[in-house]
């Protein structure tokens, strides 16, 4: 559904959404990547969204567009925030610049990254998207689209600063990123997509009590790219995070999943995901207490799923899922592993 | 009883063949744009797609929708884009709740969009080929 709105201004609002109700059960005994605490029990909190979406024509050149995300959490109150808003002037056919809160596009699901509809999965793999802390920021940027015979090329350049809070269970995690610059490619067509990002700037995460984590100047290298032919889905990403602070030095983080169309309406797919540090550290077990035993940190985290997408109608995706996530930290007493089940329901409208 | 069953079988007839009409991609006769017979057809599609946003004389187009669920919309993205619903659906999904861009605004039916390129310099949009006339300007038929 859309409504339309024209004022006799003539300013021409569209109003569009989406909802994505998802569940998960899991067996882990502390809060794990964005799943809440101890949802042993079938929990739809701490993932399910609503998502309203408003775009305004102020005239040929000038479009206002905001998102507005109601969120879930494990606590059962949905939050409201302004997930993305800004406005884009665009001067020549070729050109948009824009200025407001964004999405920082460090890799491929970025900017959908809370529209389950656009992609095949329940979640996008925490062990790319998860870890990465600069998730939006308030700036510009200029965007440069040039469509190559069946192709479309856009280039990204942006910068600004920004803070947000992550709840991780009983955690609430306070990101603070100044200085974020970087520039983002794609190109796409009909079938294939490509990216590559560069992006940097300084973080700052207060965990809870009172402990700062400086990432000091975090450089972020990804890529990535999907090819949708036919019967045949497939996604692979790969980003390379680099620090200068004393919370982390490098971690490498990829993921790569297919999916086959069984029918229009079916497609079971498979994806292997995995991030593991270079050198430094990385995050510690939450089941720890952080502030008394600050050594025993975590190596590597992999993940293993398996899953079925029903597009149920033109709008309405049912997805279920199972995923298989393995911790290995340096104490190898303390390696951890969980299994996750999870049911998801995406609506546009 | 054998005039009964011609009768039906006439009417079903006509019926496909109101289905299966020819859809005329319209602008407004003030329209000057000269238009690439070879590349007419991926001009409109990037028009409609909000790949481009200009007529190929380099003003401003803005196009005009039937509204969601009509068949002419259906048979109009799927003979231009090759696109059903779905694919639309994904495709748009992916601009709008990103903001990089919005579908063109459904103004109703084959009356209302023809009312809607007549009364606007800049509107393009489809309808039912037979519907044409001095109002607005078929540029296009989509078979």
């Amino acid at each position: 559904m859309l409504i339309n709105c024209v004022a006799a201004h003539a300013v021409d609002l569209q109003i569009r959404g989406f909802a994505d109700i998802v569940g998960a059960q899991t067996n882990t005994d502390f809060p794990m990547n964005d799943l809440g605490t101890k949802e042993k029990h079938l929990g739809f909190d701490p993932e399910s969204r609503l998502g309203l979406n408003l775009s305004a024509d102020i005239g040929d050149d000038l479009v206002f567009a905001s998102q507005i995300l109601a969120r879930g959490s494990d606590r059962g109150a949905y939050k409201l925030l302004a997930d993305w808003i800004f406005v884009t002037y665009k001067p020549h056919e070729n050109w948009n610049l824009r200025a407001g809160r964004q999405i920082s596009p460090a890799f491929l699901y970025s900017e959908q990254i809370d529209v389950g509809y656009t992609y095949l999965w329940v979640r996008l793999p925490y062990e790319l998207y998860g870890f990465y802390p600069i998730k939006s920021f308030n700036g510009a940027s200029g965007i440069y689209t040039l469509p190559v015979g069946d192709y479309r090329f856009q280039a990204q350049l942006f910068g600004g600063s920004g803070e947000s809070v992550i709840e991780e269970g009983s955690y609430v995690i306070e990101a603070r990123q100044t200085e974020v610059r970087g520039v983002d490619f794609r190109l796409s067509s009909e079938n294939l997509k490509f990216h590559a990002a560069y992006i940097a700037g300084r973080a700052q995460v207060k965990l809870p009590p009172n402990t700062i984590q400086d990432f000091g100047t975090l450089e972020v290298l990804s890529a990535g790219f999907s090819i949708d032919y036919g019967k045949f889905i497939g996604v692979a990403e790969f980003s390379n995070m680099i620090s200068e602070g004393d919370a982390l030095k490098v971690v490498k983080g990829a993921y790569g999943s297919i999916g086959y169309r069984v029918t229009d309406k079916l497609t079971p797919y498979l994806m292997y995901s995995s991030a593991h540090k270079v050198n430094g550290l990385f995050f510690m077990n939450p089941s720890l207490d952080p502030l008394a035993t600050p050594t025993i940190f975590m190596k590597r985290q992999d993940a293993y799923m398996a899953g079925l997408n029903y597009k149920a109608n033109p709008s309405l995706v049912f997805k279920t899922e199972y995923m298989r996530t393995q911790q290995i930290y340096e104490d190898p007493s303390v390696d951890y592993g969980a299994d996750t089940y999870s049911v998801s329901m995406d609506i546009i409208f | 009883m054998w005039q009964k069953i011609i009768t039906i079988f006439v009417f079903c007839l006509i019926l496909i063949s109101e289905v299966q009409a020819d859809i005329a991609v319209i602008v407004n006769p003030k329209n000057a744009a000269v238009w690439d017979n070879e590349k007419i057809k991926n001009q409109i599609k990037d028009i409609f797609l909000n790949v481009k946003d200009k007529f190929p004389d380099g003003t401003s187009a803005k196009p005009v929708d039937q509204n969601e669920g009509r068949q002419i919309r259906r048979d109009f993205y799927s003979k231009i884009a090759g696109k059903d619903d779905a694919a639309m659906n994904v495709y748009w999904s992916n601009l709008i709740f990103t903001g990089n861009g919005r579908p063109p605004k459904a103004v109703g039916d084959d009356a209302n969009v023809k009312k809607h390129v007549s009364e606007n310099a800049n509107s393009i949009g489809y309808i039912s080929s037979e519907l044409v006339d001095a109002t607005v300007k078929s540029i296009y038929t989509v078979k």
